[in-house]
């Protein structure tokens, strides 16, 4: 299943949020959108979900025009999700990863077998087997997180779209979370995520697209657009690559400053008078 | 017996079980049973239980079957229905508008229906009775239909909704109390219906609404499986493929058939819509497959036995339904919000 944008403008009533966007989602990866707020992260996955629509340009999905095919067909192939509710639905896990199969239901027709066994892999995915039956409202905000992205995989999606799942986690979380959606290109879903933090883009994320002002920067392989310049250019801060002590061939991105308007290399100040590394 | 051999269901809710089945289901019915027989032995004449089937199936004297059949039954049933729309229709705006203090008169609904009755009594003070219903009943889809609209902005947000039908609410009320302070004749009749009740009501009202319920109620149970994706959040009903736009309209449109059918019939009557979805919920939780057939038989039980205090407890006099549920609804509405809380 292959997603990709052209030319693809998009925003919210008059305003464009992105302009020019043009993506290839490669398939059977996970793809990371960074970049600084209000760079347009959100927006372009609201296109490419067709939660929103485009104003020019156009999104497809095997070369047909998203936003013209119907949402229940769209939402078998790929599934969306934003930034969760502030109300928590009285549901249990179990039930809310049931309504994941909403777009495989019509009125008079659905395979009870199907939907237990999509409801079944998508709480196991995402490690959810021993409290399936726990409400929402007594789930850890990592829980929570787990809970709503197996009501995404209970559609059964091709692509999965997510916007900053590891939003309010703690590291731990974060780690866990993105080792589930990891694990998931070995079943055949594309995962695509807007991420805040490059350290974490840098270990799980084999594609990246940067964003800045609402253009996409530069997109490829995580090592080619993850450099020094790039960050600079995108964040405003300056950074030192180091490889990772333990993936092999990536590098994580060690923050040394704001950006230096002057000549780069000026000498480092003395470590006792510089202020606390943020 | 093996814990994986059991059905999903148990798992999911561990209380779930015959117990829980009897105390959702088998009590409301039994209540609403309960109150139907009430509604028609009780009145001036007391019939015992072998006198109503008597009277019902015309056996025993003509007089009891005049005041079973012609006078009580068609009540009870336009209370039933009533009370069933009102509930129904309440359970639908709460959910559509993510707001738990959402119902037919607090979102407007109602209050073009309000409006119309008492314009209608003002320019006509000899307005016919059996006409009111049918006017009531424009009026309240014509005042829905203007706050859908005052709410649209390339689409109707909860919040919009919301707020434009507690301004359309407010506005059409002061018209009404304007069309009722201005007027020459004794404003009895209008403010008598602006409160509520069945006085009167018999088989032509029933003949003239039941179809608008009906209808109305058979709707809404289409529509539970999109108010449950609804239920979620606009984006997350969308990205599973719901049409977020169309669900909601269809829902304030039944939610205002509801609400016109049964203020057609029996006036304003406070509470119902408000309170029902809160107890349904407590009984059954947030699944609207669950909650909008409990929410129909608990208002329609609710109605039944208010309808029958409004009869009973001054007699002759009747006081107005609208009062009776009032007086009943708002301190268990506050019970609800404290003990939740």
């Amino acid at each position: 299943m292959r997603l990709e944008a052209r030319k693809l403008t998009a925003g919210y009533g008059g305003d464009f949020c992105i302009t020019d966007a043009d993506v290839v989602i490669e398939e059977r990866r996970v793809t990371g959108i960074i970049g600084p707020n209000g760079a347009g992260k959100s927006t372009l996955l609201r296109a490419l979900a067709r939660v929103i629509k485009p104003q020019r340009g156009v999104v497809l999905l095997d070369g047909e025009v998203l936003h013209q095919l119907p949402g229940r067909l769209v939402a078998k192939k790929l599934a969306f999700l934003g930034q969760p509710l502030e109300g928590v639905p009285d549901l249990t896990i179990e039930e809310l990863a049931y309504r994941g199969r909403f777009p495989h239901q019509t009125m008079l027709r659905r395979d009870a077998a199907a939907d237990r066994e999509a409801v079944d892999w998508a709480i196991g995915a995402m490690n959810l087997e021993s409290m399936r039956g726990r409400p929402l409202k007594q789930l850890s905000h990592g829980e929570m997180r787990r809970a709503w992205t197996a009501l995404a995989l209970a559609q059964q999606p091709d692509i999965l779209l997510l916007d900053e799942p590891t939003a309010f986690l703690d590291m731990a979380h974060q780690f866990e979370l993105l080792d589930l959606l990891s694990k998931l290109t070995d079943h055949g879903v594309t995962v695509v995520v807007s991420m805040h933090d490059l350290w974490l883009t840098a270990i799980y994320c084999q594609r990246v697209i940067a964003m800045s002002g609402g253009r996409i920067v530069a997109a490829g392989p995580t090592d080619e657009v993850l450099t020094v310049e790039l960050i600079r250019e995108v964040f405003g801060v300056e950074v030192a690559l180091q490889p990772h002590p333990s993936v092999a061939g990536r590098h994580i991105a060690l923050p040394v400053s704001r950006r230096r308007e002057a000549a780069p290399a000026e000498p480092v100040p003395n470590p006792a008078t510089r202020p606390s590394p943020h | 017996m093996t814990l994986a051999a059991a059905p999903r269901q148990q798992q999911a809710r561990p209380s779930f079980g015959t117990a829980r089945l009897l105390l959702v289901w088998g009590l409301p019915l039994a209540l609403l049973a309960l109150a139907i027989v009430l509604g028609i032995a009780l009145g001036p004449v007391n019939l015992a239980p072998a006198r109503v089937i008597d009277g019902l199936l015309n056996r025993g004297e003509p007089l009891d079957h005049t005041i079973v059949w012609d006078l009580r039954l068609p009540r009870v049933l336009l209370a039933v229905l009533v009370g069933a729309s009102l509930g129904v229709s309440g359970a639908l705006l709460q959910g559509v508008t993510r707001n738990p203090l959402a119902d037919p008169h607090v979102l407007g609904l109602t209050a073009g229906g309000g409006f119309a009755a008492s314009l209608a009594l003002r320019l006509y003070s000899d307005f016919p009775h059996e006409l009111m219903a049918p006017v009531a009943f424009a009026g309240s889809l014509l005042g829905a239909a203007l706050v859908y609209l005052l709410s649209w902005r390339g689409g109707v947000s909860p919040v919009r909704l919301a707020l434009s039908g507690v301004a359309v609410a407010s506005l059409l009320t002061a018209c009404t109390t304007m069309v009722l302070v201005t007027s020459n004749f004794t404003t009895q009749a209008a403010l008598a219906w602006l409160a509520g009740g069945l006085f009167g009501r018999g088989w032509v009202d029933l003949r003239v609404m039941w179809p608008y319920a009906v209808a109305g109620l058979g709707a809404a149970m289409l529509l539970t499986r999109g108010m449950n994706i609804l239920a979620l959040g606009d984006e997350a009903a969308q990205s599973l493929g719901l049409g977020v736009e169309r669900t909601r309209l269809f829902a304030v449109a039944v939610a205002a058939l509801l609400a016109g059918a049964a203020v057609s019939v029996a006036g304003m009557v406070a509470f119902v819509g408000l309170l029902i979805p809160h107890v349904a919920r407590g009984l059954n939780g947030d699944d609207h497959r669950g909650l909008v057939p409990l929410s129909a038989i608990l208002g329609a039980t609710l109605v039944v036995y208010a309808d029958l205090f409004a009869r009973m407890v001054q007699r002759p006099v009747e006081i107005p339904l609208g009062i009776v549920t009032a007086v009943i609804g708002a301190p268990f509405l506050l019970y609800l919000v404290r003990s939740k809380a």
